[in-house]
């Protein structure tokens, strides 16, 4: 047990002393984390803002006589109407972006409103503009059009609006606002944890394997008393605080980023708060544990096998995009957190997180999903000790 | 005193090592890195192991070390199976090569400090022993700066205190002054001379002949996994006596 503190105590002076790991573990989490969550929110306002305020111009061709439809398509906000042009302009205007949008009346139009028969509009867009509102505003106008149709025809009728309208559903959400903001948050911060602790123990498992077979101080470290078991078991205990610490550190880089958000209001930033509370992060903690011990067998069982640094890091490269699958599954519809899903690993990270910071985790699950990762770990370290004792891992050159 | 008898290494060939070697998919995948050799380093003497590269001295050397083990045969270090009890022997054994092989992030005092725990030494013990050694080798200027940040000169001295901070009995070299200047090597050749002095057992490889013939009480010669000879300095000398000692390595590999 010395032996193994003793060379725990030693790589974590070396580890700490690195600027590369420090730049992985803490200071990109730190600083590039909530960079990059307020950029991202800052881009897409900046987006939703700039589509807002864009001036659409939409080409109208009304053979009939009607005039509604472009007195309400001229008072959405942001429209341009374009009239006098042929269709084959309008069509080719909307492929070459000079217009957003199109509407053809034809000439029966009118006199099929007013017999109470049903009248056609064509409406031209284009699906692939992704951030156009052309085809929301030529709809909302109609909408307007259609609702005073029915209105007008059933006062002909003398018919109440009611008539059409027999149910009035009124929706009350029972869920806290603890839990829709958790269940929200609780989708992304999976990803951003288990990336960070994967991230945060790539590095020192690159340098305390594959770095250290590079220097040569491999050899010398086993002619020393220290059993392969000790030296895999020291560098193991290393490179898993270092993902804890990631890990960690990115969590709570989110976590207050979401403080520099001008726009959230008060009563969700109110439960911000209330979500991180001592046993968010104590569960979180508690969850991270296993994780990073089973990355860091890994990543230390493949850096101990590369030949050398570059080789690790290219070894280690495509495993980032692995880890990746199950959480993105855990985000499945239909995928709801039982006593099966608690069971399978990184699945059950992604369905867990959500539960904790929804406030809705059942003690059950959070036991199974332990004991699951637990597992895992104790198979990544058997598999870490197995491949350090093979001769040809080591004295792979 | 080491004694080794009939040691065999056997490994099983890479994909990339049967390619190199020439192997074909259908031939064995196993190399024989040593073949059944036998010899005996005697106490207070030093033991130089020469012969070409590839022919099987650092293998010889790390399962002397405990590092890998034997296929077959027995090792024995004061009379004592190491394959046994391979801690307890690790603890009798200093070992070192060419490659300073520290870390550049600690201290030489760290370093040091790092080898003595390893070794489970004793705090007072260590600070008396590790005292004397960098007085010894004027280690004290630089014992507190990173080791990354000193000369060759000084990481050798360091690495030289890491080997020898725990007392040991028996010192593995495996060619220590490869690719090392007059100076850093002449830093080695005096730490051999001064552990043979301090009745320590000293095992070696090396190509540098003059080094063999000012240092070594009994040479060993192994080519192609197999010793070929074995014998005190004045039998290998003998073989010839108007021949170099790079002649004699020569002739004997031709013959074998």
């Amino acid at each position: 047990m010395n032996i193994i503190y003793s060379i725990f105590k030693k790589e974590l002076v070396d580890v700490l002393r690195d600027r590369r790991t420090l730049m992985f573990m803490i200071i990109i989490p730190i600083l590039i984390t909530p960079l990059l969550v307020i950029g991202s929110i800052k881009f897409q306002e900046y987006q939703n803002k700039k589509s807002e305020e864009k001036v659409l111009k939409i080409a109208l061709i009304n053979d009939s006589n009607d005039f509604l439809i472009k007195e309400l398509l001229s008072e959405q906000k942001g429209v341009q109407v374009v009239e006098g042009i042929s269709i084959d302009s309008l069509e080719s205007g909307i492929k070459s972006d000079s217009l957003q949008g199109g509407l053809y009346i034809g000439k029966k139009f009118l006199k099929n409103i007013s017999s109470n028969a049903t009248g056609n509009v064509k409406i031209y867009f284009k699906s692939s503009d992704l951030m156009s509102k052309s085809k929301k505003r030529m709809q909302d106008a109609l909408e307007g059009y259609k609702q005073k149709t029915v209105r007008d025809r059933l006062n002909k009728l003398n018919i109440e609006d009611q008539l059409l309208e027999p149910l009035n559903v009124i929706s009350i959400d029972m869920s806290t606002a603890k839990e829709t903001l958790g269940k929200a948050i609780g989708g992304f911060i999976p990803y951003i944890l288990v990336m960070f602790i994967f991230l945060g123990a790539m590095y020192p498992a690159i340098d305390l394997g594959a770095g250290e077979k590079e220097r040569g101080s491999l050899e010398t470290l086993l002619s020393s008393p220290a059993t392969k078991f000790e030296i895999t078991m020291g560098k193991l205990l290393v490179v898993s605080l270092a993902g804890m610490v990631s890990g960690l550190v990115s969590v709570l880089g989110i976590s207050s980023s979401l403080f520099f958000i001008d726009k959230i209001p008060e009563q969700i930033r109110a439960t911000i708060l209330e979500l991180i509370n001592p046993f968010m992060i104590i569960s979180i903690i508690i969850l991270m544990i296993p994780i990073a011990i089973f990355f860091a067998s890994m990543l230390l069982s493949i850096s101990f096998y590369a030949k050398s640094f570059k080789e690790a890091q290219s070894l280690m490269g495509p495993l980032n995009m692995v880890i990746l699958v199950p959480l993105f599954l855990s985000l499945g519809p239909g995928m709801e957190m039982d006593h099966s899903t608690a069971l399978m690993p990184l699945i059950n990270v992604g369905l867990l997180t959500k539960e904790i910071l929804a406030g809705s985790v059942e003690p059950i699950y959070f036991i199974e999903t332990l004991l699951s990762l637990l597992f895992f770990a104790a198979i990544g370290i058997r598999f870490s000790v197995y491949w350090f004792e093979k001769e040809n891992t080591i004295f792979r050159v | 005193m080491i004694e080794l008898k009939d040691i065999s290494k056997v490994f099983a060939l890479t994909k990339d090592q049967r390619k190199v070697v020439g192997e074909s998919k259908l031939r064995p995948k196993l190399f024989t890195a040593v073949d059944s050799i036998s010899f005996k380093c005697n106490a207070s003497s030093v033991f130089a192991l020469i012969g070409p590269n590839g022919s099987g001295k650092t293998t010889t050397l790390r399962m002397i070390s405990t590092m890998i083990s034997p296929t077959s045969g027995t090792i024995k270090i004061k009379d004592k199976d190491v394959t046994k009890d391979s801690r307890k022997a690790r603890k009798s054994i200093g070992f070192m090569t060419n490659q300073t092989a520290l870390y550049d992030r600690l201290s030489p005092f760290e370093m040091v400090k790092y080898f003595a725990d390893l070794n489970s030494m004793d705090k007072v013990v260590f600070e008396k022993r590790c005292k004397d050694i960098f007085n010894k080798l004027d280690m004290n200027s630089f014992a507190n700066k990173r080791i990354g940040t000193l000369s060759s000169g000084m990481k050798q001295k360091t690495s030289i205190a890491r080997t020898i901070i725990h007392d040991p009995d028996i010192i593995v070299f495996d060619e220590p002054t490869t690719g090392l200047d007059v100076m850093t090597s002449r830093s080695i050749i005096d730490l051999i001379r001064n552990s043979k002095d301090e009745k320590k057992t000293i095992i070696f490889s090396s190509h540098r002949m003059e080094e063999v013939q000012s240092l070594a009480d009994d040479i060993g010669v192994i080519f192609n996994g197999k010793l070929i000879f074995s014998g005190t300095k004045t039998d290998f000398e003998a073989l010839s006596d108007s021949l170099s000692y790079d002649d004699n390595l020569i002739n004997l590999i031709d013959n074998s």
